[in-house]
């Protein structure tokens, strides 16, 4: 088949659909809401951005969102690349398969059973104080705190940042540490001078995946609770939801430059 | 090749962090056979009714139907759009083919709810009721890019193989008139 026909049905689908519907989120965010009827009022105006840069709530709640997506975004990547580099360098062929497998296997759980798991060990008569006081430590009471959102985030996107690194190191060939070694290079030598760089495209696609969806996940309370579920105002949503619209832009440039697409 | 002791410290390593990804599932399933329904642990003793309640409420049973519907449907159309899509990315250089691909990973780069806001504004705007039509055009959306990356994924490896007849076979592949 000709790659223009293969081409047509899904950029049609997604021109039609996707594009659209951001670019209508966009145009929504420039209107504003009759505070008495709650209708949309097609109204051209800076408002909701006016609204989202003074409040400091927002401005807060955006500068934690992106503090605790970054933090869970490093955090994956020291996760993720011993165990990639084990799973793509020293493990047997079949032992890679199986690894690879589950890996994968827990995104098949459900995302909301998965917090609830955490949430029975992390609350106050949880697992982990459990554990804690049967060694004779203190109970550590992190349920619902800051350092719960970034371990649970941390654990919920980690094999998506596995996944494109344990691609990226299998792509390198096993021919050029062995020039390395030839040459005479150290093992850690070789694996920081050329299996690092290599794999960066493989972390960053990662990163890519851990970054905006904690994001996403985030923001979405004060996207949808205060502002869809309450007051029922559309077009100041859609002004918040530019806001991780235009910081994934900015990493998305970023991650292209460093040849994260073509690793994705 | 890796020391011993770097080998040991990797294989530490990877067993934690399996054990970091599966004992929180492990411990769903424990919770489902707790005869309390406080959440402490440990758990109070060994139960099946709350399998039982599960299968007897009608709530959840018409939600796994529903969901087993627009998960089909869902998939069905994404594994056609997202193959077409990789197939084509793969074969051909046009102008705009970076702009065509960076579309199609999109809806994954950027936060899941902002599609849902965004396909939100879209139905309301064209004044379309939602219904299982409207679930199936959500996750629709988002599988095809699944698809894509997937599709795109291996045929990319089937380039980068170092086995000279799998290359062959990529290189012979029909070459479309673009290039």
């Amino acid at each position: 088949m000709r790659p223009a026909l293969l081409l047509t049905p899904p950029l049609a689908w997604f021109v039609l659909v996707y594009l659209t519907s951001l670019v209508l989120l966009l145009i929504t965010a420039f209107w504003t809401i009759d505070t008495f009827t709650t209708q949309i009022v097609q109204v051209w105006n800076l408002d909701n951005f006016r609204i989202i840069l003074t409040e400091p709530a927002y401005r807060l709640i955006i500068g934690r969102t992106v503090g605790i997506a970054a933090l869970v975004t490093v955090t994956d990547a020291i996760l993720a690349f011993p165990f990639a580099y084990y799973m793509a360098k020293v493990a047997s062929r079949r032992t890679q398969t199986i690894l690879f497998a589950a890996v994968l296997l827990p995104l098949w759980a459900s995302y909301l059973a998965r917090v609830y798991a955490w949430i029975l060990i992390l609350n106050h008569s949880g697992i982990l104080n459990w554990s804690l006081q049967s060694i004779g430590l203190p109970a550590a009471n992190i349920g619902y705190t800051n350092t719960a959102m970034w371990l649970v985030f941390s654990y919920i996107w980690l094999p998506f940042m596995i996944i494109p690194t344990y691609a990226a190191l299998e792509r390198v060939p096993d021919s050029l540490l062995e020039a390395a070694a030839d040459l005479g290079a150290r093992r850690w030598r070789a694996v920081l001078d050329i299996v690092v760089p290599l794999a960066i495209p493989g972390v960053v696609a990662g990163s890519i995946f851990t970054f905006s969806l904690t994001l996403g996940d985030y923001i979405t309370p004060i996207l949808v609770y205060s502002n869809i579920g309450i007051a029922n105002n559309v077009p100041f949503a859609a002004a918040l939801a530019v806001v991780p619209v235009a910081i994934m832009a900015v990493y998305l440039l970023i991650a292209k430059r460093l040849g994260a697409f073509e690793a994705l | 090749m890796e020391g011993a002791w770097t080998k040991l410290a990797l294989r530490i390593w990877a067993a934690l962090i399996l054990l970091f990804l599966f004992i929180p599932i492990l411990l769903i399933f424990f919770y489902a056979f707790n005869t309390s329904n406080i959440e402490s642990w440990p758990i109070a003793g060994l139960t099946f009714k709350w399998f039982t309640a599960t299968w007897n409420d009608s709530d959840v049973r018409s939600a796994l139907v529903l969901s087993l519907q627009a998960g089909l449907a869902a998939t069905a159309l994404a594994l056609v759009l997202g193959s077409c899509a990789a197939f084509a990315i793969h074969r051909t250089t046009f102008f705009g083919r970076d702009a065509v691909s960076l579309l199609f990973i999109l809806p994954l780069a950027l936060p899941g709810i902002i599609t849902g806001i965004a396909l939100n504004a879209f139905f309301s705007f064209g004044g379309v009721t939602f219904s299982i039509w409207t679930i199936i055009v959500g996750h629709a959306t988002f599988c095809i890019v699944v698809v894509y990356n997937n599709v795109l994924a291996r045929l990319r490896r089937c380039h980068s193989s170092r086995r000279p007849s799998w290359r062959e076979r990529c290189w012979l592949s029909p070459s479309p008139s673009t290039r």
